[in-house]
C-alpha cells in the first residue's frame, strides 16, 4: 500500500466533517479542532484545556494510550496531515541536513511546559500554551480567517505564530520530518509507546546484507539497521514514525527468495 | 528491553487505557452557570472534551463555569485561541 495515498486520503477524510459531532474523540495527529471541517479533537488542544481546568483527561489519555499500545506512532507516519505537508516540503530540491540528536529532546520540554505545566498554573487561555504557536492552527484557522475577513491584525502573538510556521516550513524543506523529531508534542506523548506497541516492523538479521539502505530511506534518521542486526523490531525507537519506508528500502526484504546477497558497492 | 517484560507492560498499558476510557465514559463533572453561579450542570467528560475544543468552559477561583448558555442548542463553535 502506498503511504502517500493513505496520507492524502486521511487529509480528505479527517477534514470533511458534514454533521455528527464526534469531536469528543481525540485523534493523535496534528490537526486543529478549530478547523470547521475537522472531525476529531486535537489531543494537544484538549490536554491544554484540561490542564487549565485542573481535571484529569481520562478519555483523551485513554484514547491516546489505546492507539499507542496497538500501533505506536503509526498515525504519525500514515495519517497526520502535518506529516504529509512535511513530506511534500522535503521533496523541494536543495541542500539537506539532519538535525542533531539533542534536538529530539526539545519536544519533551514543549510537552511538559507548554501543554501541561504552563496551562496548569496560568490557565487554559494563557499566551504561552502550545496552541498559541501551533503551526497547524496557523494554517487551518488563522490563514482561512485572514482570507475570509480580508484583514490582518498585527500583534506580538500573531507575529510569533507566523514566525513559528515560517521556521517549521524552512526546517521541513531542509530536514526530513524535522517538526516531528524536534517539536511535535503529540510525537512526544506517543514516542514511548513505540517500545511496547503490538505493531512490529521486523527486518530479519539473518538475511541482512548491511547495505544500510534502510537507514538511508528512514525519514527520521532512527537507524533501523542497528535494531535489525540485533533482531529487534525496528520501530522500537522514540522517533520512529512507523512509516515502513525501511522495509520498502530493504533490498532483501523486497526480494522473493530473501537469501543474503553481497552489498552493492 | 526484555521481550516478556515488554509484552506484560503492553498488556498492562492496554488494560489501563480501557480503564481510563471506561472512567471517562462514566464520569460527570459539576459545571456552574456563569451568570447565576449557584445553578450547575452535571456534564459528562465527553461533553467537556467537546467544550475544550472551543473553550466552552472557564475556570475561575477553582470553580468550572460554563462559558455559554447550555439551554440553547449551539452549532459548531470555534476556539478563541
Amino acid at each position: 500500500m502506498k503511504r502517500n495515498w493513505v496520507q492524502y486520503l486521511s487529509l480528505i477524510l479527517l477534514h470533511s466533517s458534514w454533521g455528527p459531532q464526534i469531536n469528543w474523540i481525540c485523534n493523535p495527529v496534528l490537526s486543529c479542532h478549530s478547523c470547521a471541517l475537522s472531525w476529531f479533537a486535537c489531543p494537544i488542544g484538549v490536554l491544554v484545556h484540561f490542564s487549565g481546568y485542573r481535571i484529569f483527561p481520562f478519555f483523551a489519555i485513554g484514547t491516546l494510550l489505546l492507539i499507542g499500545v496497538l500501533v505506536g506512532r503509526l498515525f504519525c507516519g500514515w495519517v497526520c496531515p502535518f506529516g504529509l505537508l512535511q513530506d511534500l516540503l522535503y521533496r523541494i530540491p536543495g541542500k539537506k541536513f539532519s538535525l542533531p540528536a539533542w534536538a529530539s529532546s526539545i519536544k519533551y520540554l514543549i510537552l511538559v511546559f507548554m501543554v501541561f505545566l504552563i496551562p496548569f498554573f496560568l490557565g487554559e487561555l494563557t499566551m504561552f500554551s502550545f496552541c498559541r504557536i501551533c503551526p497547524s492552527a496557523t494554517l487551518q484557522v488563522s490563514l482561512p480567517d485572514i482570507i475570509s475577513s480580508g484583514t490582518v491584525r498585527f500583534s506580538g502573538a500573531m507575529m510569533a505564530r507566523w514566525g513559528v510556521l515560517a521556521a517549521v516550513i524552512y526546517f521541513a524543506i531542509k530536514s526530513s520530518r524535522s517538526f516531528c523529531k524536534a517539536i511535535c508534542p503529540i510525537g512526544a506523548l506517543m514516542a514511548v509507546l513505540n517500545y511496547i506497541s503490538f505493531w512490529k516492523i521486523k527486518l530479519k538479521s539473518e538475511t541482512c546484507v548491511s547495505c544500510l539502505k534502510c537507514d538511508k530511506s528512514c525519514p527520521t534518521d532512527v537507524r533501523p539497521s542497528t535494531r535489525a542486526r540485533n533482531n529487534i523490531p525496528v520501530n522500537r525507537a522514540l522517533d520512529c514514525i512507523v512509516c515502513h519506508d525501511c522495509m520498502k528500502g530493504c533490498p532483501v526484504n523486497n526480494r522473493k527468495d530473501k537469501t543474503p546477497q553481497k552489498a552493492a558497492t | 528491553m526484555d521481550k516478556t517484560f515488554n509484552k506484560y507492560f503492553a498488556v498492562f498499558a492496554l488494560i489501563l487505557a480501557l480503564a481510563f476510557l471506561a472512567v471517562g465514559a462514566l464520569r460527570t463533572l459539576k459545571i456552574h452557570d456563569i451568570e447565576t453561579d449557584l445553578f450547575f450542570h452535571e456534564i459528562p467528560e465527553r461533553q467537556i472534551v467537546i467544550d475544550a475544543t472551543f473553550s466552552g468552559i472557564v475556570r475561575k477561583d477553582g470553580i468550572l463555569y460554563s462559558a455559554y448558555d447550555r439551554s440553547i442548542k449551539q452549532g459548531r463553535q470555534s476556539c478563541p485561541t
